[in-house]
């Protein structure tokens, strides 16, 4: 009984450890699981390659019930499917698939991008003063922003429209890759979509 | 009351003693209000983590008694009082027995703080899933895909998520090294004119990570690291980078299997699945809001196959799990049933304590209204 106070406030201190250690998260834990499909790392970099500004064209998760930190208008006659986190909505122009990025800051700079994208559709890279010279502007509740039409002649059926729209240090990419013909048709479309985006 | 030993009895009764208690359950009060108003400012997880979760509470470098310090004195205090220090002469068996339910109902605090589970399981139609995506602790699990009917999954909780640590497990015959980990991130594209360094692999060869301001909520935050693979092999060593809900997974070969590293919500493995046969949402009219929604799943646990409905106000139970129908995800494929899960030990106790203390203060009211009675008459 002499020594009833040590162990009682080792008892405390015991406890004290036992609930720390519940809440560690040092572990290490090994199990079986049934398959999950994996996509490797090539064709991942085949993916990024694609024109959505980074992000894989095929993988896309499910769209959340989340409500997305921006809104738009797509056009009449378009049909749109929901996005997942950096994809907004994809949607389709007469049949032509086309969709809204969004990836953190300036997502390798406007020229490096349009560069990507000419080289896409087989037209050498331009330096920046070019790539200006050939923008259009546009401006939506966002702000101002550029859109380019990528058209190689000698190659018309892979064509595209993007818009770049910087906002609150993010980049939107509205893209729809389409024949020229197609593109010259929905272009009007385009445009009011793009300037229909906003904050949500 | 248990008889102490003099020696014993000063500090024992120390830690009963009312100005402790009363001192503990004020301060106990402040850190509700604190923890109440800065949920406004940094969100409910981390004013919870701060305020409550915790054994102590900076201010700057002043350390004060957090949440779980000041309800252990709380619940000290009150466990010293009734074993040492009470008596059930003189009428006070109903006050014995409301401390009683107090002392339970800190003690059902204490069980759902250490052991309980909180989490969703995500279920895709015609899918079943065996596991709960934890809401906040993230986990590195890497996968041998190699085996032809399962994944061997070697899972390393939040704790190693932290810059220098190094991870390595007898199945691995590669370490992981920490070298960055952001609470949240943001990733550029590298410009195509300045040479990535050589030991880049996969996502990282073509993508910078870099740190970006927290999100006010902690679940809108997407944590990332930089991970340094050693012992795999030329070509496969070197840095690879993951972020949570990567589109796609970073994968490396090794001693002629593949891995596949994924940084991700904790999963807890469940003793038995759900499948997901049907799920059924009715829309207000006219709006996109949810009226009301239900899941159609098969519980199987080992042999027994066990169809139940689930939906708003009628959670299914089973082995101490609570599915609740929570949320859905929209797909043209067909929905997904989300479903908050929760296994809490201390489930119980609220009700319980809650009757004990009213018998407790009936019991007290009983014994005490004659001699309330008598002095009103004698008045």
């Amino acid at each position: 009984m002499k020594r009833f106070p040590a162990l009682f406030f080792l008892s405390l201190a015991l406890v004290f450890c036992l609930f720390s250690c519940t809440r560690n998260d040092l572990k290490i834990e090994t199990y079986q699981t049934e398959k999950q499909p994996v996509v490797s790392n090539e064709s991942m970099t085949q993916q990024m390659m694609s024109p959505q500004g980074g992000m894989p064209e095929q993988v896309s998760a499910p769209a959340s019930q989340e409500p997305s930190a921006y809104g738009w208008d797509i056009p009449k006659g378009w049909g749109s499917e929901p996005g997942s986190s950096m994809r907004l909505v994809s949607f389709k122009a007469d049949g032509h698939t086309g969709s809204i990025i969004v990836l953190e800051g300036e997502a390798g700079g406007l020229v490096a991008n349009v560069n990507r994208w000419r080289e896409q559709v087989g037209l050498p890279a331009q330096d920046e003063a070019a790539v200006l010279k050939a923008a259009r502007k546009g401006k939506s509740a966002l702000g101002e922003f550029r859109w380019f039409e990528i058209v190689n002649d000698s190659s018309p059926g892979q064509s595209m429209l993007v818009a770049v729209v910087p906002a609150d240090g993010k980049t939107l990419f509205v893209k729809l890759m389409a024949p020229k013909a197609a593109l010259q048709k929905n272009q009007e479309k385009f445009l009011s979509l793009c300037r229909s985006l906003r904050r949500a | 009351m248990i008889p102490l030993p003099e020696k014993a009895k000063k500090y024992v009764l120390f830690l009963a003693k009312t100005e402790i208690f009363t001192f503990a359950v004020f301060w106990l009060m402040c850190l509700t209000v604190a923890g109440t108003l800065a949920q406004r400012s940094m969100g409910l997880f981390r004013a919870q983590e701060l305020f409550f979760s915790s054994f102590i509470y900076w201010v700057g470098y002043i350390p004060l008694p957090g949440g779980y310090t000041t309800m252990g004195v709380i619940f000290i205090g009150l466990l010293i009082k009734l074993l040492f220090d009470s008596t059930l002469k003189n009428g006070k068996l109903g006050i014995w027995i409301t401390h009683v339910g107090a002392l339970l109902l800190l003690l059902g605090g204490f069980l759902t703080a250490a052991f309980s589970q909180e989490g969703a399981m995500v279920i895709p139609p015609n899918q079943t899933v065996n596991f709960v995506n934890d809401y906040h602790k993230l986990e590195l699990a890497v996968t041998d895909t190699s085996p032809a009917d399962h994944d061997q999954v070697t899972a390393f909780g939040a704790g190693w998520l932290k810059p220098g640590s190094v991870m390595k497990a007898p199945v691995l015959p590669f370490e992981i090294e920490v070298v960055r980990y952001f609470k949240n991130v943001r990733f550029d594209r590298r410009n195509g004119m300045i040479a990535a360094a050589p030991d880049l692999r996969g996502f990282a060869a073509n993508f910078e990570l870099r740190g970006a301001p927290e999100a006010k909520e902690a679940e809108q935050n997407q944590a990332g690291a930089l991970l340094r693979i050693r012992g795999a092999g030329a070509g496969k060593d070197g840095t690879y980078a993951l972020f949570e809900e990567m589109p796609v997974r970073q994968t490396l070969e090794a001693n002629g299997k593949t891995y596949a590293l994924d940084l991700r919500r904790a999963r807890t493995i469940l003793p038995f699945k759900l499948h997901l046969i049907q799920f059924e949402k009715k829309m207000h009219p006219g709006t996109g809001m949810a009226k009301s929604y239900k899941s159609v799943v098969t519980l199987q646990d080992g042999g027994i196959s066990q169809r139940a409905l689930i939906q708003m106000n009628e959670p299914l139970r089973h082995r101490g799990y609570t599915f609740y129908q929570s949320s859905f995800i929209e797909h043209p494929a067909g929905d997904t049933t989300v479903l908050a899960v929760v296994k809490n030990a201390g489930r119980t106790f609220p009700y319980i304590s809650s009757i004990i203390m009213c018998i407790g203060l009936l019991v007290h009211l009983m014994i005490q209204a004659p001699k309330l009675i008598r002095n009103r008459q004698g008045e």
